[in-house]
């Protein structure tokens, strides 16, 4: 186990190489460099190149890669342009913001998912089934800014039950744990709920359709033949068998997760990585952009990597065969 | 064929498909303005004149939405064919060849696969000046991976089956096995894979447009329609509700032919 | 003691209705081996399905009557039936690995059923069939055992309530040939041991012989003849009965 784990980690490094190198090159591809965005006219050209030659912007691209790449193994990642902080400190201090939602976000949808795909499929082709699989497949269409919007719509606009913007209300004074907690709760309700439906909708089908596969097994016909109730013939032998599959898929929709945190946070105004990450890309703050998509690729690695060590510890088939 | 008829949602959906692709191809003819010009006063709440009100600017939002049908229709799927055919190219010869070159390009995909796409797209589209051009390309060269491993399972499986053997057998060549077989057994999967994969266009064009970074103002596009709208959300909620709904509405039909299409070209089960 | 009336089951399939099961009707005495023969579709499986009302949807049993001493399973209320499977009546199906919770130990799926229907330990279980090391067994998982352990696992479960019959569907056809003659064997042994009469499902007539008292031999869901296993080997009424006994190999040296 300890070996299949390292060897898993020891993997993410030419993966990490492959992933800076594209994006480094990527956001070379444009003529020109981010001292173009300033616009004040006022500033002369040798302070441009001043600047410029600060930020390592005159030296031919693959020599600033690999300037880059000795600090970042280092954990250096650089100074922000124009914030004029590390890069490592800017991002961890957005970090939580965006952990607090997508872990809340994963945890509610596990929450809720699990139940429906499990009784859609028990319940197969009856109206509860049906409403479900709509249901999904509505919200698999649904583009995650404009159930922002609408959401915003009708909650904060029209009903005022919820802030559509910020995550916290900058105005209270100093709050205690209590105060805080709940203030900080009341702005996640909506930036949350869009994050959750979006990724229920997938996630319950392919519940659905696992616990549809597994019904159909034979050893559910056993576990009838030895007259066991058929309570419990679902809700044990079948339901054991049907979390297995849902570890994984949770591991593999983290790449979604995070696209979903950008657009998401961008709308609601909440200070995590991900508006962190398109304001960055907007202003085309290089060391930031590296730094937030070396997070990016490490984070969604380690939740693959925490999947598949899910999925041994709860299918005894694995865990037994690698010893 | 039949089953595919059968399938109740699969019909509305390819009804709805349908009659956006004849709505998107005779725009011109159907749209009672031109989406650019300001034909009335401006956030007319939806009328018989205009049946989905008016934009900010006063321009007609039905017209408008018409026209972005066109570039939604157009965007997803040039996308998804770029996305299919690079895809399945990867696919094809990592499957069937394996060994270094299998370990390779899997490899490849792994790196794009860590990213977030978006994030990649965005950062693409702000290097660029983003146009309907690059929005197509960019989605098809982002979104290829998932087609590239399920056509390199398909090849894994059927390199087994005896046919290709009995093809090898008769000296076959290499390209004429992986084109003439093993391409036309895969074929299924792989149109799903298609109708999904413009859904999934559709939507990621329109995040995009929403942002600023995919199809430019004033052409219309049901993304950046919404980008307008997201000021006059409380004036003017039609124009945020309009497009959105559209979108919804063109993904959900085509995911619907995409499940029809998925049940209706799987293997029959055997009856004991 | 078993005694099926007119049984006829249905599968609703997309395109059409199949008739599995036509009117069929046999009996099982005490004590005596009956085996249903006959080829892929011809309802041998689902006539032993039946017997413990275990057919699912798409399938449907249509009509008929299944008497267990008297009292007709069919319409037996849901508690009667599940005291009946795995008590007086147990089954052991085709594939063992398939047929076995791969989540669970062996020990623990034994286990469920003595907690039901009562009787031995799940070790004596395990004696009784001959598992070689039983208390290790049982802390195993299903897909650590072979084949033929897998399916005298299966037969212990089946025997934990002391059942008066055991319905063998197919329980060889998914194991090598030399462990086939073994667990036949041991469920000869196991059956003048506990008493019980035993119905064995095959498509292999040449299992037949020797094994079973009586045969019914099944086509497209119709009994096509049935006798006692003797005669039916020495003289055959029908055609297909007798296009079967060709169809087994014979040795060729002696």
């Amino acid at each position: 186990m300890r070996k299949f784990v390292i060897r898993r980690l020891i993997h993410l490094i030419p993966l990490l190489i492959g992933v800076s190198l594209i994006s480094f090159f990527v956001m070379h591809l444009a003529p020109g460099d981010p001292t173009q965005l300033f616009t004040d006219p006022n500033v002369k050209p040798e302070e441009l190149a001043r600047i410029r030659a600060n930020w390592g912007l005159d030296k031919p691209i693959i020599m600033q890669y690999l300037f880059w790449l000795k600090n970042a193994v280092r954990g250096d990642f650089g100074i922000a342009y124009m914030i004029n902080r590390p890069v490592t400190e800017v991002i961890f201090g957005r970090l939580p913001a965006t952990l607090l939602l997508m872990i809340s976000s994963m945890l509610l949808t596990l929450l809720i998912t699990i139940p429906l795909g499990v009784l859609s499929a028990i319940k197969k082709n009856t109206w509860f089934d049906n409403f479900i699989t709509v249901f999904s497949f509505i919200g698999m269409s649904i583009p995650s800014f404009w159930l922002a919007l609408m959401l915003m719509l009708m909650f904060s606009v029209n009903l005022g039950w919820f802030p559509a913007v910020g995550m916290y209300n900058p105005l209270l004074k100093n709050p205690d744990f209590v105060q805080r907690f709940f203030d900080v709760a009341w702005h996640m309700v909506l930036p949350l709920l869009t994050m959750t439906l979006v990724s229920l909708a997938g996630l319950t089908r392919y519940q659905r359709a696992a616990m549809l596969e597994i019904l159909n097994q034979d050893f559910i016909r056993t576990a009838r033949a030895k007259g066991l109730s058929e309570r419990v013939v679902l809700f044990k032998h079948a339901l054991r068998n049907a979390l297995i599959p849902i570890i994984t898929i949770l591991g593999l929709s983290l790449p979604d997760l995070f696209g979903g945190a950008f657009i998401i946070e961008t709308i609601f105004a909440w200070p995590g990585m991900g508006r962190l990450g398109v304001m960055a890309i907007f202003s085309r703050n290089y060391p930031l952009i590296m730094g937030i998509v070396v997070l990016s690729a490490v984070l969604i690695v380690l939740g693959n990597l925490l999947a598949d060590i899910g999925y041994a510890l709860v299918d005894p088939r694995i865990r037994y065969a690698k010893k | 064929m039949k089953r595919f008829k059968r399938n109740k949602l699969a019909m509305i959906g390819s009804t709805i498909v349908g009659a956006l692709v004849i709505f998107a191809i005779f725009a011109p003819l159907l749209a009672p303005y031109d989406p650019s010009r300001i034909v009335d006063s401006d956030t007319l709440p939806p009328s018989i004149w205009h049946p989905f009100g008016t934009d900010d600017l006063g321009r007609d939002v039905f017209s408008r939405a018409l026209y972005g049908a066109r570039i939604s229709l157009t965007v997803g799927l040039v996308a998804v064919t770029i996305a299919i055919t690079i895809g399945t190219f990867f696919g094809l010869f990592a499957g069937y060849f394996g060994g270094l070159l299998d370990s390779a390009v899997m490899r490849f995909v792994d790196v794009m696969l860590a990213f977030p796409s978006i994030f990649l797209i965005l950062t693409i589209q702000v290097m660029l000046t983003p146009n309907i051009y690059n929005v197509m390309i960019v989605i098809g060269l982002t979104s290829w991976m998932g087609v590239a491993r399920l056509v390199r399972g398909e090849v894994l499986t059927i390199k087994e089956r005896q046919y290709v053997e009995a093809a090898r057998a008769i000296g076959a060549d290499d390209y004429r096995i992986i084109f003439k077989h093993i391409l036309p057994n895969s074929s299924a999967p792989i149109i799903v894979a298609a109708t999904l994969g413009m859904a999934g266009a559709i939507l990621t064009e329109s995040a995009l447009s929403f942002l600023g970074l995919g199809v430019q103002p004033p052409t219309p596009s049901w993304g950046n329609m919404l980008m307008d709208a997201q000021a006059y959300l409380i004036d003017a909620p039609w124009m945020a509700i309009i497009p959105g709904l559209l979108i919804l509405v063109t993904v959900l039909s085509l995911y619907f032919v995409g499940e029809g299409l998925r049940q209706a070209l799987s293997p029959k089960e055997e009856i004991k | 003691m078993l005694k099926i009336n007119d049984l006829s089951v249905i599968y609703r399939k997309e395109e059409a209705t199949v008739r599995a099961v036509d009117g069929v009707g046999l009996s099982v005495e005490g004590g005596k081996t009956l085996g249903i023969v006959g080829e892929s579709g011809s309802g041998k499986s689902t006539v032993a399905l039946s017997i413990l009302k275990l057919i699912s949807y798409p399938g449907q049993i249509e009509s008929g009557e299944i008497l267990w001493n008297e009292k007709d399973v069919l319409r037996m209320s849901d508690d009667d039936l599940r005291k009946l499977r795995g008590g007086e009546i147990s089954m052991i199906f085709q594939d063992p690995f398939s047929s076995l919770n791969p989540v669970f130990t062996i020990g623990d799926q034994i286990q469920e059923a003595v907690t039901l229907h009562g009787g031995n330990s799940v070790v004596e279980l395990l004696k009784s069939v001959h598992m070689p090391d039983p208390e290790a067994v049982a802390k195993k998982y299903p897909h650590e055992l072979s084949g033929g352990m897998r399916q005298r696992a299966m037969i212990a479960m089946a025997l934990a309530g002391s059942p008066k019959l055991l319905i063998a569907d197919e329980p060889t056809t998914a194991l090598d040939v030399t462990i086939q003659a073994e667990i036949l064997k041991l469920l000869k042994e196991l059956q003048s041991k506990f008493k019980m009469s035993i119905i064995l499902i095959t498509h292999n007539l040449a299992l037949v012989h020797g094994f079973c008292d009586d045969v019914v031999i099944m086509k497209d869901g119709l009994i096509v003849e049935r006798g006692a296993a003797d005669e039916i080997f020495k003289k055959q009424k029908e055609k297909y009965t007798r296009e079967l006994i060709e169809a087994i190999p014979k040795p060729r040296w002696k």
